[in-house]
């Protein structure tokens, strides 16, 4: 996958296209996507994610600040503000986009899945 | 109060080694106190044996944001020098880890691995002012003195740097099989 991204597709810190570095997805980074459809600050997202997933998914510490950098980088997400002097984010317009699609992808997956013959 | 003392030595392609040392230790009762001398003398006091899970962690930048997230979820966390951290956090049942995901991974160790390399350039330099040294003089105990320091330090430069450049290579490949 990142053998793939050449510094020529990075331009001004935003890629030309996102979607070809950004899907498929990895679950975490689509549970953290997900989290930030509303403002939240990093704790939040773990905590967040914990909670949707029933505590089958907690995110490590070094794992959401590591990607919450690179998203926000990546234009992804956007800074709203502080909050408690803790850095809120919420998902952009690009994010919103390679969310959907990577939704639909999942949505795809699981459709075709429904034809495993029961054994 | 007992204290325990130890140098290790320890580089950034094998610090997984002290990960586990240092939880080696606190389930025997010693929990690590500081860490001095460029990070490889550790000291620890005597205490109840604890399930401590150490990360060793780099950051070009330890922000405020860092610390404020890794406490947060628990983290104590111990600066030793030049963008690394040691980060510990009691538990009971699963071992908690900084990182759960191999791409967050691969992204800190592209990082340091860029730092690492642009330390090797100077070190480059000092290699090539070696050889011109021994062009010029032939033999003498200065110049002996002076290899016997420097190769064994290009050396182990080098080493590292075929250590992280493998590891990367490892998680990139496991991050493709993935998908």
């Amino acid at each position: 996958m990142y053998s793939d991204i050449s510094r020529r597709d990075i331009k001004g810190g935003k890629m030309k296209n996102p979607e070809k570095d950004y899907i498929p997805m990895s679950e975490t980074a689509y549970y953290i996507l997900l989290a930030l459809t509303e403002e939240c600050h990093g704790y939040g997202i773990i905590q967040k994610v914990e909670a949707i997933t029933s505590g089958r998914l907690r995110i490590g510490a070094g794992t959401i600040y590591g990607t919450l950098s690179k998203f926000e980088k990546d234009g992804l997400i956007n800074p709203v503000g502080e909050e408690d002097r803790k850095k809120m984010y919420k998902i952009s317009e690009t994010g919103k986009t390679i969310l959907k699609s990577e939704y639909k992808r999942i949505c795809e997956l699981a459709e075709n899945g429904k034809e495993i013959p029961e054994v | 109060m007992k204290e325990k003392k130890y140098f290790k030595f320890w580089h950034a392609a094998n610090f997984e080694k002290i990960e586990k040392w240092l939880e080696e230790m606190a389930k025997s009762g010693y929990i690590l106190k500081g860490v001095t001398f460029a990070g490889m003398i550790f000291s620890f006091e005597k205490s109840e044996p604890k399930k401590i899970s150490y990360c060793i962690d780099y950051q070009m930048k330890i922000t405020s944001e860092y610390t404020k997230i890794l406490s947060e979820d628990g983290w104590k966390i111990k600066e030793i020098g030049s963008g690394w951290v040691i980060a510990s956090k009691e538990y009971n049942g699963k071992r908690p880890e900084l990182y759960t995901d191999y791409e967050s991974i691969l992204e800190r160790n592209k990082k340091y691995s860029w730092v690492f390399l642009s330390t090797l350039a100077p070190l480059a330099l000092v290699f090539q002012s070696l050889i011109r040294f021994f062009e010029d003089d032939g033999f003498n105990i200065f110049n002996a003195v002076y290899i016997s320091v420097a190769l064994p330090l290009v050396i182990l430069y080098l080493y590292i740097f075929m250590r992280l450049f493998f590891t990367n290579k490892t998680l990139r490949k496991k991050i493709k099989e993935r998908k």
